[in-house]
Formats: structure tokens, C-alpha cells, sequence
């Protein structure tokens, strides 16, 4: 979780509405109703909803690809439309939405020069993103001909190759494999540490729960809960004990303890690893025996200050 | 500049990956290259200098801007429902940025193949200059007709009002009109008349032209001076006479015997010593007054011109090749404005629509005849009513616009050996290139602002 939260918001939606019309401007499908929002610098803030509930479309709005039918917007302090507040956005779709035709590197250069980059700086940052994306060998084929998951890379790679202040994640780790999606999450942590605010939105609870500082659970567009995650996810009736593993007898006389004080029988299990843990540790042994070379997890110049 | 040279580039590597691209450089190679070798002209040097020209380059320029047009309607179409375009709007790009990047970037594909098709279709000239087994004078005739930069100067109008005038007011005191027949056409059959009349040379009459002065720059240039005779007498079939060049007071500095000419266009070479420095040359014709002579009549619309050589063929060529690159710039943004408003499809179809609709009209104006509109007609009965004049007004404009977009083909003057001067090439310049793409650039930017580019395509 993020620590270097401030109190400026870098989002802020007041009452939006969005009303999608048909041809003759009838209103068709209310996406977004009322939504109340603030996002703060530094903040990792995750968009929760089921299929339908708005999250997309608020994203658009944030990024002038959608107008509201009413309420305000600021991003950045600006108005979504502003181009000079996009210098500092960086945004990646729920598709990766890549030109088929165009090589990894031809498409990072693209980018780059939509940001009005310097050659020089460009290619370093480029050369980066590459060996971050562990795209660095597939760099000259046509993004056309990659797999799901390394388009989603080449993705994730141009949303940031201006070091955004603000990064609005759509789907981020949808097509990854497990690793992949350990290295965005990681990469979300260490923008969040250097002030860097970032907007996620996904299905993957599980992933929003990892990074997350706040949540807003959205249906039928409309804000349900939106609250810190831990003290969303807490249970406050009851709580954890963690201790080393005991002998059969000596678990005997701490629960008999316990029993005793609480005058409850307390539950035992074993804390376990998830598996996302077991094939991350599995997959690293595998490189280390085969002596490649591991892909950064994140390009220095996002880790540094 | 980065951002539009950016977006340039994505757009030309858009257009050359394509497979249209790579289907569209054969269909060119067949047509520049494969359409002149196996046409058969009338066997002669000018004929198939003729069929390079006007049927190769003119069926070239056709099928590019087909093809400009088209990838034109797709650049933005394209990119807004694939959702690529959400991609770059999230970038600091301004809309201009992207409607400009794109049409450079479609300019530079145009540039590409006009170029290829301009190199080959000068080559192939070249090649068959050198092969052909012409003689001298065909070949003379060819340099000094076809593969050349002529200019046209006409005759100074005469104003027949008066004559049309009083040839309707004998009209109206016998009571030779008919009652239902409106005024307008009364005075455009007058008009008509009158001009045939003028037009024609009884036997044995003369008829003198007067030309503003000119320069012809080298006194060794020929001049030429064309005509076109509509019919050469009632019952006989050819025309016999003298042509005589010179000035006011000295009309006969050159003279050339004319015998037994047919109807068409005819050409007499002229020598520049003929043509006066800074004072109006004066051409005449006298008819034959003999026993097999007869009437000359000449073309009124079509009248006499001195064609004077003004360039070489070759800068005339690239001139042509330039206009023609305006023509593909403006069908460039034409296809991007409709593009930034309608999906692909509609695109295409509202374009390839709206060009078939301009020539239809230009034919369509062309039937457009003028209001005429003087005291003398008002005193005959003639009146004008505001709507009439509102809606000849708005019909002139549409037919200045019309001919302001398809006045500018280098074509059809290329293979009459006519000039693309400097003049048009700058007009064309303005109006094909600066004009009319900034003021679709600035509609189809602003639609693309007010466009929401998330929204589903249906």
C-alpha cells in the first residue's frame, strides 16, 4: 500500500451522469449516475464493479473519450479535454489497442513522440520499457503477432513512457501470466511510493486487494461502497494469532489457555501460501537454473526519483 | 511539429502496409506501363504521344484518387473503430494535430506513387520518341504541337448589343415572336444569331480579328494560329482563302494561302516576325470570290486563337504532375472530413457519392444560361422577377464552385500541346491545396472535437 498519500485530489467527480442516447437522442442506457469521486496524489485507487456498472465509462469520461450528460469533472485540475493536463496521464485501455503492423519498438516510438520526446531520452526509455516488458528479443516483430499477454505488455509500456503522474489501469493484468501480473502489481507499488497516483480498474478482486489504498464499488452506476480497503476487509469480531509451529502437546496447553480466557473454542489452521506465491518462487527457480536473464521488474527510470 | 510528423508517418506506414497499397501498385504498373504498350494509336508518333498523355496519365490519376480517397476515408474511420484512436486523444495531441498528421501522411503516399507513375510515364515517352520511325516532320510536328507549353491568346471580344437589340425590336414591330415565348429566350436566339452571323464569311467578304499585344519572347519561336471552321458552305465542302497577320496599319507582314479546307480544327504556323512588339496584331481572313467558292463559317464558341510557345515540355510535365498532386491533397481532405463524422462504410459511400454528384452538376450547370437583364429589354416587356434573380445568383455560385474544383485537369491541356502555366499551377495551388482542404481541415477538426470517440460504432 501506498505511504506518500497527500491530501490534493488529482480526480474529482461531482455528481456525474452519463446517459447514452440513440440516433434520434433518446435516452437509451444511464452508465453512470450521480457518481461522486476523489482520488488523491499518491493514492492506488481501485474502480470495483460487475459487467455494466460503469467503471469503463467513468474511465472515458476521465479521459475526454466520453462526454458527461451532466456533473463535473477535474483531472489533474483541469478539464478531461485538456490536452496539457495529458502530459502527465498515462493510460491503458482495456484492450491494449495497439496497430497490428507496427513493431514493439515502432510503437513505443510513436508514443514517445506524441509526448513531444527527445530522441536521445526517448530510445533510453524505450530500450527500458522493453527490457521491462521482457520484450527486449521481440522488439522488431509486429505487435500484430504477439500473444494476448505481450500485447498487454507493450500496452502497459506506452501508458508509461512519460512517467505519468497519474496512471489510469484498465483491466492491467487481464491476459498476464501469474509473474506478469506480480510485476504490474509490484510496478503499481513503486509508482504509488514515488507520488505517483494510480486509478485501477478490474475484475481481479484478488489484485485490487494487493495494491489497493481505497475502493468505490459501483452497480448500475452508482457508488455502493467506497471506503480504505483495510478497513473495508476487516473483521473486527474477531482476529488472528500467528505463532511458530507447535508440538501436538504443547498446541494442547495453548488452546486449553485460550479456551480459558475467552471461554470459546478458538479455530487452528495452518497460515498457507497462495499459489500465485508458489509458481512465482517456481518460475524464478526455473530461470535461475536455466541461467536467462530476468526482465526488470520495473524500468529505472520509474523506480527512480 | 514532432506530433504531426508522428502521426504523418503512422498514417503513410498505415496506407503502404496495407494490402490495397501493394494491390493498387499493379493495378498502376498495368496501366502505365502494360496500357500504352499494347493500345494501338492511329499509327502515327502524335497518336500515341496522345495515348500516353491523355489515356495513361489521365486513367492513373483516376484510379489514384480512387485510391486516396478511399484509404483517405479509412485513416480516421479506421482508428476510431478499432479504438486505436483512444489511444493517441489520451496523448497531448490536439485534434488539428491528428487531422493534419494524417493528411500529410496521406500526401506523402500520394507523392510516392504520382511520382512513380509520373517518372514512368515520362520514360516510356522518351522510349517511344526514340523508337518511333517517324520522319522529321512528324517528328517537328509532335515537338512543336504536343510536347510542348503553348499558350492561347484570343481574339478581343466585340459587344453586339446593339445589333442584338435592334434585331429584337424588328422583331417585335412584324410581330415575329410568338406570344408564349419568354423574353429570355427571345434574346438567346438573337444573341445566337447575331454571333453565327458574325462569325461567317460570305465569298469574296473579309473578316478581321484583333488581339491584345504580346510578347513571344524569341523571335525564332513560330506562333500558330488556330481555328475552327463549323462548315464550309451550304452545299460545297471546303473553304479557300488568304490569312493575313500583321497590324492596323500594316496587315499583311505575313500571309498564307488557304485551299480548299475542310470542317475542324486547323493550325497555320506563323513566324514571330510576323507578330508586332506592344501593339495589337491584327489577323483577316478573305474569303475566295471565285466560281467554287463558299461560305466560311467559324466556331463561335471555340474561337480563333495565336497559340504562342510559352515552355518546354518537360516543365510543363512536372507542372501537370503537381496539379494533379493538388487534386489527390484535396480528395486527401475530403476523405479525412468525412471520416472524423462517419464510420467507414458511410465514409466511403458519402465521398465516392458526393464526387459522382459534382460532375453530374457540372453538367448540369453547364445548361445554366445567363439572365439578361438591360432597359432595353425592361422597355420590350422583359421583366425579372427577385426569385429569378436569387436563384441565378445561387446557380452562379454553385457553377463558380463547381468549375473552381474541376476546372484545374492538366490533362486535356497537355496533349493539345497547351500551357500549364505558371498562373493556373498557383490558382490550383490556392484553391485545390490551401483553400478547400483548410476549410474542410477546420470542419473535420471540429467535428472530431465534438465527436465522443469511445462510443460504440453501429
Amino acid at each position: 500500500m501506498s505511504s506518500t498519500i497527500n491530501g490534493e485530489p488529482v480526480i474529482k467527480v461531482t455528481n456525474l451522469t452519463k446517459i447514452f442516447r440513440d440516433f434520434w437522442r433518446r435516452p437509451k442506457v444511464c452508465a453512470v449516475d450521480g457518481l461522486d469521486l476523489e482520488v488523491k496524489r499518491g493514492e492506488i485507487f481501485g474502480l470495483l464493479g460487475p459487467n455494466g456498472s460503469g467503471k469503463s465509462t467513468t474511465i472515458k469520461i476521465l479521459l475526454g473519450l466520453l462526454h458527461p450528460s451532466s456533473g463535473e469533472v477535474s483531472v489533474m485540475g483541469a478539464s478531461p479535454c485538456s490536452v496539457k493536463a495529458k502530459s502527465n496521464i498515462g493510460y491503458l485501455p482495456e484492450e491494449s489497442y495497439l496497430y497490428p503492423y507496427l513493431t514493439a519498438r515502432e510503437a513505443l516510438e510513436f508514443y514517445g513522440r506524441l509526448f513531444d520526446m527527445t530522441g536521445t531520452a526517448r530510445k533510453e526509455r524505450i530500450s527500458q520499457l522493453l527490457n521491462m516488458a521482457g520484450l527486449t528479443r521481440e522488439a522488431d516483430r509486429p505487435v500484430g503477432e504477439f500473444s494476448k499477454g505481450m500485447a498487454r505488455r507493450v500496452g502497459l509500456a506506452q501508458a508509461l513512457i512519460n512517467d505519468p503522474q497519474l496512471v489510469i489501469l484498465d483491466e492491467p493484468t487481464s491476459g498476464l501470466d501469474p509473474i506478469g501480473c506480480r510485476q504490474v502489481k509490484d510496478l503499481m507499488l513503486t509508482l504509488a511510493q514515488r507520488g505517483k497516483t494510480i486509478l485501477l480498474s478490474s475484475h481481479l478482486l484478488a489484485d485490487v486487494e494487493d495494491v489497493c489504498d481505497r475502493v468505490v464499488i459501483l452497480y448500475k452506476g452508482r457508488t455502493r461502497v467506497c471506503g480504505r480497503i483495510n478497513e473495508l476487509l476487516e473483521e473486527r469480531e474477531s482476529m488472528r494469532l500467528t505463532i511458530p509451529s507447535l508440538s501436538p502437546e504443547k498446541t494442547k496447553e495453548v488452546l486449553a489457555l485460550i479456551r480459558k480466557a475467552i471461554n470459546q473454542d478458538p479455530e487452528i489452521d495452518r497460515p498457507s501460501k497462495n499459489l500465485e506465491q508458489i509458481f512465482i518462487e517456481v518460475v524464478k527457480q526455473a530461470h535461475k537454473d536455466s541461467e536467462e536473464s530476468c526482465p526488470d521488474s520495473v524500468a529505472e527510470y520509474l523506480s527512480s526519483d | 511539429m514532432t506530433k504531426i510528423a508522428a502521426i504523418a508517418l503512422l498514417a503513410f506506414k498505415t496506407a503502404v502496409r496495407s494490402k490495397l497499397f501493394v494491390s493498387l501498385m499493379v493495378v498502376l504498373a498495368i496501366t502505365v506501363i502494360g496500357l500504352p504498350l499494347t493500345a494501338k494509336g492511329d499509327g502515327t508518333l502524335a497518336g500515341d504521344i496522345t495515348i500516353l498523355l491523355q489515356y495513361t496519365l489521365g486513367l492513373a490519376a483516376i484510379i489514384l484518387g480512387s485510391v486516396v480517397l478511399w484509404s483517405a476515408c479509412g485513416t480516421i474511420a479506421h482508428d476510431i473503430q478499432e479504438k486505436q484512436i483512444q489511444l493517441i486523444v489520451t496523448k497531448p495531441v490536439h485534434r488539428y494535430q491528428i487531422w493534419l498528421g494524417k493528411w500529410f501522411g496521406l500526401l506523402l503516399m500520394s507523392a510516392i506513387l504520382l511520382s512513380f507513375v509520373g517518372v514512368t510515364v515520362y520514360a516510356l515517352l522518351c522510349w517511344r520518341i526514340k523508337n518511333s520511325h517517324a520522319d522529321d516532320i512528324e517528328r517537328t510536328g509532335v515537338y512543336s504541337e504536343i510536347l510542348v507549353g503553348r499558350k492561347s491568346i484570343t481574339s478581343l471580344s466585340e459587344s453586339f448589343d446593339d445589333e442584338i437589340h435592334q434585331r429584337m425590336d424588328w422583331l417585335v414591330e412584324n410581330d415575329r415572336i410568338p406570344e408564349d415565348m419568354p423574353y429570355q429566350e427571345i434574346y438567346t436566339k438573337t444573341k445566337r444569331r447575331v454571333l453565327s452571323e458574325k462569325s461567317t464569311v460570305a465569298p469574296g467578304q473579309s473578316k478581321r480579328w484583333v488581339f491584345k499585344p504580346f510578347s513571344c519572347g524569341d523571335s525564332n519561336v513560330s506562333v500558330y494560329l488556330r481555328f475552327h471552321l463549323v462548315s464550309a458552305g451550304m452545299d460545297r465542302k471546303t473553304v479557300s482563302g488568304v490569312w493575313l497577320v500583321g497590324t492596323e496599319q500594316k496587315p499583311d507582314i505575313f500571309r498564307s494561302t488557304m485551299d480548299k479546307c475542310r470542317a475542324g480544327s486547323h493550325s497555320i504556323l506563323v513566324p514571330a516576325s510576323a507578330i508586332p512588339a506592344g501593339i495589337p496584331t491584327v489577323v483577316t481572313f478573305i474569303n475566295d470570290a471565285g466560281e467554287q467558292a463558299a461560305t466560311a463559317m467559324f466556331d463561335i464558341d471555340d474561337g480563333l486563337k495565336l497559340l504562342v510557345r510559352w515552355s518546354g515540355f518537360k516543365m510543363n510535365f512536372l507542372r501537370a504532375i503537381v496539379v494533379i498532386f493538388f487534386y489527390m491533397g484535396l480528395l486527401s481532405a475530403f476523405g479525412l472530413t468525412a471520416s472524423a463524422v462517419f464510420s467507414f462504410p458511410v465514409a466511403v459511400f458519402a465521398s465516392y457519392a458526393a464526387v459522382v454528384m459534382l460532375f453530374i452538376a457540372r453538367f448540369v450547370v453547364l445548361t445554366n444560361q445567363p439572365i439578361h437583364t438591360c432597359s432595353r429589354c425592361l422597355e420590350l416587356g422583359y421583366k425579372v422577377s427577385e426569385v429569378q434573380i436569387a436563384m441565378h445568383k445561387v446557380i452562379n455560385g454553385v457553377e463558380y464552385f463547381i468549375s473552381s474544383l474541376t476546372g484545374y485537369d492538366p490533362v486535356p491541356l497537355m496533349v493539345n500541346g497547351m500551357v500549364v502555366s505558371w498562373e493556373f499551377t498557383g490558382k490550383a495551388l490556392f484553391l485545390l491545396f490551401i483553400l478547400y482542404p483548410f476549410s474542410l481541415g477546420v470542419i473535420g477538426v471540429y467535428l472530431l472535437k465534438k465527436r465522443e470517440l469511445a462510443l460504440p460504432i453501429i
